[in-house]
């Protein structure tokens, strides 16, 4: 395979993500073993991958709330939250993150684990049920990076189970990983009606919170809202807040 | 499946393999130093483990050693081959052994997956990077999170940015070679 096959569909990237199948990522292998100009592009990406993370991590810690001291950044954060300097998309252009702004998604952003309560049936487990059942176990104990390793193979293995695809997303999510926890929420949704739908659309506005994409999070607070469940409420004032600030900036 | 190297490029692989077998410890280092780093980096990727991943690349080295100065290497022109295929075979028997321990951090092999960031080596290129990044107009900045963080396609890009597909592939690409030219005249000062 020739440099312009990785290159063309972003291989490098994918790679470094883990997104490849086995075979593609063994093949890409094979590739950067022999080929110079291919494995300084694959340095290049990982090195500038971790810079990005870590520059946005480190903007986070230095948010100045004080130039508007109505808001404050509470919480102690299980997650690594986006920063000051983050960035915000809005539809159609990319402008700049207020600082005012910012401080409140960093807060509405945040995400506490949920509980789960173990239920098991008698009768003969699959794999796929032993494997989310261990899964949870580990969620249960806090230990995301884990759990998801095991949700990942009961998605593969059985797809159509909202529960499995949704704790995938919520692990993602606290975790730190926006895109996968985004992929598997909307997975969740696009099964349709389920015990899920609902947080599934909270959690996702959550993910796109976190991705400063504010327009898809009032969209999937909207939808929360419309299903009138038990997260109504706070997605509500959720969206209120983010409104309220809106109309402040403007 | 491997890149085709250039004649000179696979004559100096058969000439390294010769040299290895012929006892020459300068020969043995420039392989170490030709792959050691890429033997690192794909252990890092697929176990997420820097310890692990020195180890496995350490193993990797000696195990190829060996086989180069047995003569084991039939085929010497496809060195690169033979220490990448090494390298995945020792990776994937430790995470076989990892999962048979029990380990809840495993996954089936072959198991791989994004390396933790937080885990990345402080290098020069880490650091250089760094810098870079910082040195970024906004514009490019914002595609690179969308592009190498958050791992959306050009398609995706666009429609969050409302550009055309077109556009979006421009910008990413533009904003992926700044970002290189930057880490390559940072590397060379």
């Amino acid at each position: 395979m020739a440099c312009s096959d990785f290159s063309d569909a972003d291989v490098a990237g994918r790679y470094i993500r883990g997104e490849l199948d086995d075979s593609t990522a063994a093949a890409y292998e094979e590739h950067y073993f022999a080929c110079e100009a291919c494995f300084e592009e694959l340095q290049d990406l990982r090195a500038l991958k971790a810079a990005m993370e870590r520059s946005f991590s480190t903007r986070e810690s230095k948010v100045k709330p004080a130039l508007f001291p109505i808001w404050t950044f509470v919480g102690a954060a299980v997650l690594v939250l986006l920063s000051a300097g983050g960035v915000w998309f809005l539809r159609g252009r990319v402008p700049a993150v207020p600082r005012v702004a910012d401080a409140l998604v960093a807060e509405l952003a945040h995400v506490e684990p949920l509980p789960y309560t173990a239920i098991r049936l008698r009768g003969t487990e699959d794999d796929a049920v032993r494997r989310f059942h261990e899964g949870m176990q580990l969620y249960e104990k806090g230990d995301w990076k884990g759990a998801r390793t095991l949700l990942r193979d009961v998605v593969k293995l059985d797809p159509g189970k909202p529960e499995s695809s949704f704790y995938l997303g919520v692990c993602a999510l606290l975790a730190g990983d926006t895109g996968e926890a985004a992929t598997a929420l909307s997975a969740t949704v696009a099964l349709g009606d389920s015990p899920f739908l609902e947080e599934s659309h909270f959690f996702l506005a959550k993910a796109h919170l976190r991705r400063r994409d504010l327009p898809a999070a009032r969209e999937e607070l909207q939808k929360t809202i419309e299903l009138r469940g038990e997260r109504a409420a706070e997605a509500r004032e959720m969206l209120d807040r983010l409104e309220g600030v809106q109309r402040q900036e403007h | 499946m491997f890149a085709r190297m250039d004649r000179f490029e696979l004559a100096a692989m058969v000439s390294l393999a010769d040299r290895i077998r012929a006892g020459s410890g300068a020969a043995e280092e420039e392989l170490v130093l030709r792959f050691r780093e890429r033997v690192l980096l794909m252990a890092h990727v697929r176990t997420r483990d820097r310890e692990a991943a020195r180890d496995l690349t350490q193993e990797t080295l000696l195990a190829v050693l060996s086989a180069v100065r047995d003569g084991k290497v039939l085929e010497p022109e496809r060195l690169a081959g033979f220490v990448c295929s090494t390298a995945r075979n020792l990776i994937n028997n430790w995470i076989r052994t990892q999962k048979r321990h029990g380990d809840p951090l495993d996954q089936d092999p072959p198991a791989w997956g994004p390396s933790p960031e937080d885990e990345y080596e402080e290098t020069e290129r880490a650091s250089l990077a760094r810098r870079a990044v910082d040195s970024l107009p906004r514009q490019d900045r914002d595609i690179l999170l969308l592009t190498l963080v958050d791992g959306l396609s050009p398609a995706e890009i666009a429609l969050r940015l409302g550009l055309s597909l077109e556009a979006a592939r421009k910008r990413k690409s533009r904003a992926l070679q700044r970002a290189r030219e930057i880490l390559a005249k940072l590397s060379r000062s």
